[in-house]
């Protein structure tokens, strides 16, 4: 009996195994196509396609462990044909006919080949399926394929609101206090800079001082009062907004 | 020890030395011989004149047992099956001495069973369950192995007490004996119009042998999955509502799984395979089916309602 558990314990590591490889095979073929379509849309390509990698990696190799029959080996060896499973079900029960059935299941097994544990056209297919899905990928990216841009799409989407476009950069205090830009530009502080404000990224790099670029949110915040922090901040807001359209 | 896989030569030799007298009746053969390794009972339904008498006196025979045949009748008395106390008289002494009735046989043909009355169909009925009869207040246990053939006619069916479904769902088979093909008939008719000699049958199994036999069929194992399908299969004829009425019983289940057992083991098999549920759902559950009006309508006997659950639920 111990012989025969040794033998079915083996078995089904070699299943485990082989299932492995499979899953591994297949999460690659479904990284390589959600990679060729979410770059055909610009779509956080890496980002979602190792995502979904690793989401069908687990559930898939979850789903086929715990599923594994011996039926696949059987079905390659007639002879087996609902011996083993049958011997396998009974593999702690110790009687007469069971004990003769586990000798002779043994017997049997000593002759089966470990190619019956692989599906060697189901590898096939899924090896040359991984080669063309591959060949569409470098094809794609070598030839910069884009269908369109959905990055951009949402960007130019999002910046429709002043305030998503500052969220994260300034703190959300400052972003929440009510000021109008009049009340900015009548404000002699910053009237003092005599500074042009103009759609045009030349010009304003002209007139703005380079010392400005360099500070970071941090030194205004300790040098200014906090209702001239809220001044600057939505000044220079709304200055990146008109740079950057 | 038991070579199981030299079971097969054995049981081969008992159809060997059955066909000398038989002819044909293979399958029927072969159920009977399932229902005695299951230590269980078979209810045969068949026309007369097909040698049912003539078939287990000879299996009696290949299988050195005792047989005794009762012929039911509506004055059968529960006494003139089980024994009764006589009394005897020896040495000018007189004492009750418990005479033993046709019951006390390894194995027992009651014919046309539905003849006799519920109540001696009911004595019947618990000597096959409980292997013993009481009779006064003595019990007295059953030759082992016990094996009761009870045979129904399935035509004139006047002046009879048809078994009620709770008392046919005792039998483990409902073995079902045709009339032979044409060879088979001309077989039998130039084998019974001549003058011939007796045959010579030979004994194949003794009852210790046979004893092991049926221990030894309660150890064949089943898979799991194949386990799982009889259940589904026993429990679809009560959910299959479009040409049943009452479905069977989980005894239905045991019954099958258990018979598969046999039929594997006198396959010289020593796991059970589908061909084994296949080839004993037919004869398990026939008689614990009753279909309904619809089925009536098309014709459809239980037989075919079996096929179909199969080929549903069988893979």
């Amino acid at each position: 009996m111990h012989e025969f558990k040794s033998a079915i314990k083996e078995i089904r590591e070699t299943q485990n195994k082989v299932i492995l490889l499979m899953t591994i095979l297949k999460s690659f073929l479904i990284f390589l196509v959600s990679f060729f379509v979410l770059g055909l849309f610009n779509f956080y390509t890496w980002g979602l396609s190792i995502t979904i990698f690793m989401i069908f990696f687990a559930v898939t190799l979850h789903k086929d462990v715990n599923s594994k029959t011996l039926l696949e080996i059987e079905r390659k060896n007639p002879f087996l044909m609902e011996k083993l499973r049958t011997a396998a079900d009974y593999e702690n029960v110790v009687n007469y006919v069971v004990s003769r059935l586990h000798s002779s299941v043994l017997n049997a097994l000593k002759v089966v080949p470990i190619s019956s544990f692989i599906n060697l056209k189901k590898m096939t297919y899924l090896l040359l399926a991984i080669v063309m899905a591959s060949g569409l990928v470098l094809f794609a990216t070598s030839n910069d394929l884009l269908v369109y841009d959905l990055e951009a799409g949402l960007s130019s989407l999002s910046f429709s609101t002043d305030k998503n476009v500052l969220e994260g950069l300034i703190p959300n205090s400052l972003l929440e206090a009510d000021v109008d830009i009049e009340e900015i530009n009548e404000d002699a502080l910053i009237n003092e800079m005599v500074l042009t404000v103009n759609n045009n990224n030349e010009e304003r790099d002209l007139y703005l001082p380079d010392d400005i670029f360099d500070q970071s949110d941090k030194s205004f915040e300790e040098l200014l009062p906090k209702k001239k922090r809220i001044y600057i901040r939505k000044y220079f807001g709304e200055i990146r907004k008109y740079g950057l359209e | 020890m038991i070579d199981i896989e030299k079971l097969k030569g054995t049981f081969d030799a008992i159809f060997k030395q059955m066909n000398k007298v038989v002819v044909g009746q293979r399958d029927v053969i072969e159920q009977i011989l399932v229902a005695m390794l299951c230590d269980n009972n078979a209810l045969l339904e068949s026309y007369p004149g097909l040698g049912k008498t003539l078939t287990i006196n000879t299996l009696s025979q290949v299988m050195d047992m005792n047989f005794s045949r009762i012929q039911s009748t509506p004055d059968l008395m529960p006494s003139d099956i089980t024994g009764t106390e006589i009394i005897q008289e020896v040495g000018g002494k007189r004492f009750f001495k418990f005479q033993e009735g046709p019951i006390f046989s390894n194995i027992v043909l009651a014919d046309e069973i539905n003849r006799a009355t519920p109540k001696t169909q009911s004595a019947l009925l618990e000597a096959m369950q409980e292997k013993q009869v009481t009779v006064g207040s003595k019990t007295h246990q059953l030759d082992r192995p016990f094996f009761v053939l009870a045979t129904q006619n399935p035509i004139e069916q006047e002046g009879t007490y048809p078994l009620p479904e709770a008392q046919t769902d005792r039998f483990l088979l409902k073995i079902r004996v045709d009339y032979p093909p044409y060879e088979d008939e001309l077989e039998i008719v130039k084998r019974y119009t001549k003058s011939r000699k007796e045959e010579n049958i030979k004994k194949i199994l003794g009852k210790t042998s046979f004893l092991a036999l049926q221990k030894l069929t309660k150890q064949v194992p089943i898979a799991d999955d194949l386990a799982s399908s009889v259940v589904k299969i026993v429990a679809a004829t009560r959910t299959e509502k479009k040409h049943i009425e009452y479905g069977a019983s989980p005894r239905a289940s045991i019954g099958l799984i258990l018979a598969a057992k046999a039929y594997a083991i006198m396959n010289g098999r020593s796991h059970v395979s589908v061909k084994d549920i296949e080839k004993m759902a037919y004869p398990i559950l026939r008689h614990r089916i009753i279909l309904n009006f619809e089925a009536e309508r098309q014709g459809m006997s239980t037989d075919d309602v079996i096929k179909d659950i199969l080929k549903a639920h069988l893979k």
